[in-house]
């Protein structure tokens, strides 16, 4: 379906009337009826023009522009067309079993993260956690709408091609559409369900782990959107964008030419992930009140593990028996800070909220998690603007090379090697062929005598969702061994030289 | 003899109990100290070890495990070496890393790594050099050391040599199992709480019968005299018991045991929050509720799947269990042997407790009372011991155990009540019956390996252990308890 100028300028002023018109600040939660009026949404409408590619798109060039078939891509391969469907699968049942909630589709807990929240996606950036369950639009599981926002507005006006030219704080504010090549805001979607966003109601407590949901891998951004699979053209191969001015280019785009977007996806999506792991942090503490913040909070590795003596842990960093909290991976973070910035002292803040007593202070832990959710934020903004260029692309690789090869005694654990090497990989792709990219083949994959760390949804032709690789992931979390991450990044750090 | 082994490697199982909570028994008192219970020493003054080992008493000179050798025996007791174990790395390290937030080795640990003052005035140099010394356990000399040799002195009426002189009642098997506890559980001023555990301090896991059996005997008992010590003095305590021994050695203790456990939960909470009182407290709960790698399920291992299902009534997925060294055999007690057991659930209330409410503990501790009084008198005879050991076994073949913790206190407790058994008919120990108890055994062992030793029961399953129980409950069966 084609919609024509006319009738796309019409629904544009509809929507200009309709946003001057609305109330600045959004109700606290959406009425289940107001959902119900919403337009145009779902996957099912995007599948009429982003199915397969026709060839006459190919002789209007729209296809230099978006490949066309980013629904087939979706539906077929991205495991996010699949994440309402798990609820009902033997994992959800075993869940909703241990929990004594029953049908955990019908949770908002769940549905938060496994279902598009139309109340939050219609005001995107403004969070609001659902207090109902008729908010969610669960056909489509995590469908386009819960990265691009509620299509209510934006649907009509973005057929046009005159939509490219719209700036994106334009189609955020007015239409509701968010930009999701603008890294930051990428980052910051991925993030809200792969790491969490309790101001959001997304928030995998420690109750639903122990009940059997799987760990959440590390966020690196870039993977992850690589890994979906990509169901678009990313701004180096776009021969649209290519065709802007650089001036354009930045503004609607995101994209400076001549730079690594993959590089700045990678640096930007470490500071936003780390960023909303310590706004969840602050958040839940804040809730706990006086109490101790739930679990799920803190380094699951720092109580699970069966006790050894001697034992490493009793002289790492803190106070033995106080756990510090789940951050994330750090390493990334620090290596596209250029190794500080400032997060050393911060983070101090936040282990001595930690040490003040077991699981922390809330109040203090809260007040810590504030002060580094505003440093990594800036410092997002900040790598939002820096220039990846060829340089700046090298020297990251290299910083992240001795990120892995840290000499201080202490190793890095699983999660931080893995958001490392997934970072690398990424970056190293993107490459000419070289020493060094041979050297991570051989290191990166699976099978025996590389480094066990797994991929995304697994290694065979079919990905596979988290319960399926859950078992396979443990083992290698279990079989690591931090000094194997070492001993490969130095070769690696020899071939790059 | 074949059971005084079986009882030897109880420690080895349990966490390293035995050994380890001999070698390094660490109390720890936050450096804030709470308000200490009435003692129950009179207030005196420690003497040393010096003065109960001269010749003419403790340390006569001929060949130990006779009358007057006491020093000689204790020599080779773990509670000596204790002061050579303060020079130690495992203990040094332990006290570095806590060092920094308050805890001193005077506050935290001398309290039982040396014989405590009754006023926590420090100790002399030279004494601190002792050890564990007799005065420990016996009380303050500085009144009594004088008297006790005396005619006079064996007449006298224990409460007045307690409350007079000082002199500790061992002879009363409660009131002994209660000074064990002291440094063995724990009590307000000797705390091994979890930052002295995260820090390297092995987790306290007492089971009196078993500590009893495994010390050297500086007194004459049953066992002393199968060593050759001479026969019992009729007014020794030790001589009151016969073959039943063990049997009520394990009740009582349990009882005790529990009371202790949850005094030192009342103390934790009445100091909750404050610096040298962090809570949450997490030495309350099971160890291996959290401290278990997340390990996949694999074909013919369930990894850490078992964990996932509530073993615990009520208890929510995430949640961490209470008590879980002191609750099993009180529990399972009042299921299987309801005369022996606590009866109304002492525990139901401080279990469910997510914060600290000591008013919760208070009420478990008057249940506890009761029942420890009726432990204190129950006897058993042969039938007795069979029958409760058969009752045990049934009904732990019929039901998993919750957890490790409980797996080994079953454990303690069939091997308590079998050599009770072969205490009465030595022809009860068979072959058979070892090799059961050293199948037993390996389900709830520790592996360890050249360079490190594991203080989790990495391989351990409920349903393995229920399964090594079918065959021992046939074996112990008896018309009573099918």
């Amino acid at each position: 379906m084609r919609v024509t100028p006319i009738r796309v300028v019409a629904a544009g002023l509809l929507a200009l009337w309709a946003a001057s018109t609305a109330p600045t600040q959004p109700p606290a939660d959406t009425k289940p009826e107001d959902v119900k009026k919403l337009q145009n949404i779902g996957a099912d409408t995007c599948r009429r023009c982003h199915r397969a590619p026709q060839p006459e798109d190919e002789k209007d060039k729209i296809t230099d522009f978006l490949r066309l078939d980013e629904f087939a891509v979706w539906q077929q391969h991205d495991l996010h067309a699949k994440a309402f469907d798990v609820l009902s699968g033997p994992l959800g049942k075993q869940m909703g079993e241990r929990l004594g909630w029953g049908d955990v589709s019908k949770r908002v807990e769940c549905l938060a993260c496994h279902a598009v929240n139309l109340s939050q996606e219609l005001s995107p950036g403004v969070p609001r956690p659902a207090t109902t369950t008729e908010v969610f639009h669960t056909k489509d599981g995590v469908g386009c709408e819960a990265c691009h926002g509620v299509a209510d507005k934006w649907f009509r006006p973005h057929i046009d091609k005159s939509w490219r030219t719209v700036t994106p704080e334009e189609k955020l504010t007015k239409y509701g559409e968010r930009d999701v090549r603008d890294p930051e805001a990428r980052a910051e979607r991925c993030a809200a369900c792969h790491v969490g966003n309790s101001a959001e109601g997304k928030f995998v407590n420690h109750a639903m782990f122990a009940a059997g949901h799987p760990p959440l891998p590390p966020l690196e951004t870039m993977t992850f959107s690589r890994d979906q699979p990509m169901h678009f053209i990313p701004p180096e191969k776009n021969k649209y964008i290519g065709g802007l001015s650089d001036e354009d280019a930045r503004k609607l785009f995101h994209y400076r030419k001549g730079e690594s977007s993959s590089a700045r996806q990678v640096a930007v999506g470490a500071a936003v992930g780390f960023r909303e792991a310590m706004r969840t942090l602050a958040y839940e503490a804040e809730k706990a009140g006086g109490g101790v913040p739930d679990f799920a909070l803190f380094d699951c590795a720092a109580c699970h593990h069966d006790l050894v003596s001697p034992s490493w842990r009793q002289d790492g960093r803190g106070t033995p028996g106080r756990p510090l909290p789940r951050t994330g991976p750090t390493a990334l973070l620090r290596a596209v800070s250029g190794n500080g910035g400032g997060f050393d002292e911060k983070y101090a803040g936040l282990v001595k909220a930690c040490d003040a007593r077991p699981f922390g202070d809330p109040a203090v832990l809260a007040a810590a998690a504030r002060e580094l959710a505003a440093w990594s934020d800036g410092l997002a903004k900040r790598l939002a603007d820096a220039r990846y260029d060829d340089a700046a692309t090298a020297k990251l690789l290299r910083d992240i090379a001795d990120a892995a090869r840290r000499k201080d005694g202490r190793g890095l654990d699983y999660d931080n090697a893995q958001q490392l090497l997934w970072a690398f990989t990424a970056l190293r792709d993107d490459g000419p062929p070289s020493a060094a990219a041979d050297e991570l083949a051989k290191l990166a994959g699976p099978g025996k005598n590389k480094l066990l760390l797994d991929r995304l949804g697994g290694t065979g032709e079919r990905k596979l969702i988290a319960g399926e690789v859950l078992e396979d992931r443990l083992r290698r979390v279990s079989r690591y061994r931090p000094d194997e991450l070492r001993t490969a990044f130095d070769r690696i750090a020899a071939a790059l030289k | 003899v074949p059971t005084v082994t079986l009882r030897a490697v109880v420690p080895f199982v349990t966490i390293a109990a035995g050994l380890a909570a001999w070698a390094v028994r660490t109390p720890a008192q936050p450096p804030e100290p709470i308000p200490a219970p009435k003692s129950a020493q009179s207030a005196g003054r420690i003497v040393g070890v010096g003065g109960c080992a001269a010749a003419a008493c403790h340390n006569a000179p001929k060949s130990a495990g006779t009358a007057g050798t006491e020093y000689a025996v204790w020599v080779h007791d773990p509670h000596a070496t204790a002061a050579g174990n303060r020079q130690g790395k495992g203990y040094r390290d332990v006290l570095a890393r806590v060092e920094h937030l308050g805890y001193t080795e005077e506050a935290s640990c001398l309290k039982c790594h040396a014989t405590p003052t009754p006023d926590g005035a420090p100790l002399d140099r030279d004494v601190l050099g002792d050890g564990i010394g007799c005065e420990a356990c016996h009380g303050p000399a500085d009144k009594w050391r004088t008297e006790h040799y005396k005619d006079s002195w064996k007449s006298l009426d224990p409460k007045r040599k307690e409350a007079e002189y000082g002199f500790f009642p061992t002879k009363d098997l409660g009131r002994r199992i209660e000074k064990c506890a002291e440094c063995h559980v724990g009590s307000p001023d000797k705390d091994v709480n979890h930052d002295l555990i995260a820090a390297g301090h092995p987790r306290l896991t007492f089971e009196y019968s078993a500590y009893h059996e495994l010390l050297p005997r500086h007194w004459r008992d049953k066992k002393s005299e199968a060593e050759g010590w001479e026969k019992a003095d009729a007014r020794r305590m030790d001589s009151k018991f016969g073959p039943d021994f063990e049997a009520k050695a394990w009740l009582l203790g349990q009882a005790v045991t529990a009371q202790a456990a949850v005094k030192l939960t009342e103390a934790r909470m009445q100091s909750a929050g404050r610096p040298s009182h962090p809570w949450p407290e997490f030495t309350e709960v099971g160890c291996f509720a959290c401290h278990h790698d997340l390990k996949p399920k694999q074909a013919d291992d369930p990894g850490s799947t078992w964990r996932q299902t509530s073993r615990y009534d009520g208890l929510k997925p995430g949640a961490l269990p209470w008590g879980t060294w002191a609750r099993p055999m009180p529990e399972t007690l009042s299921r299987v042997a309801t005369d022996l057991g606590p009866g109304d659930n002492p525990f139901a209330d401080v279990a469910t407790m997510t914060k600290p409410d000591a008013g919760q503990a208070a009420a478990a501790l008057g249940k506890l009372a009761g029942w420890r009084g009726r432990c204190a008198e129950a006897s058993f005879s042969e039938a007795g011991v069979r029958k409760l050991l058969a009752a045990l076994a049934a009904d732990g073949a019929r039901h998993p155990p919750r957890d490790w913790d409980d797996a080994a206190q079953q454990y303690l407790a069939l091997a308590a009540l079998y050599q009770s058994l072969t205490d009465f008919a030595p022809g009860e120990a068979t072959p058979v019956r070892r090799q059961l108890f050293d199948g037993l055994r390996r389900v709830v062992a520790f592996t360890a390996d050249d360079q490190r030793r594991y203080d989790s029961p990495t391989g351990f399953t409920p349903e393995a252990f229920r399964k090594a129980l079918v065959p021992f409950a046939a074996e112990f069966r008896t018309p009573e308890a099918p």
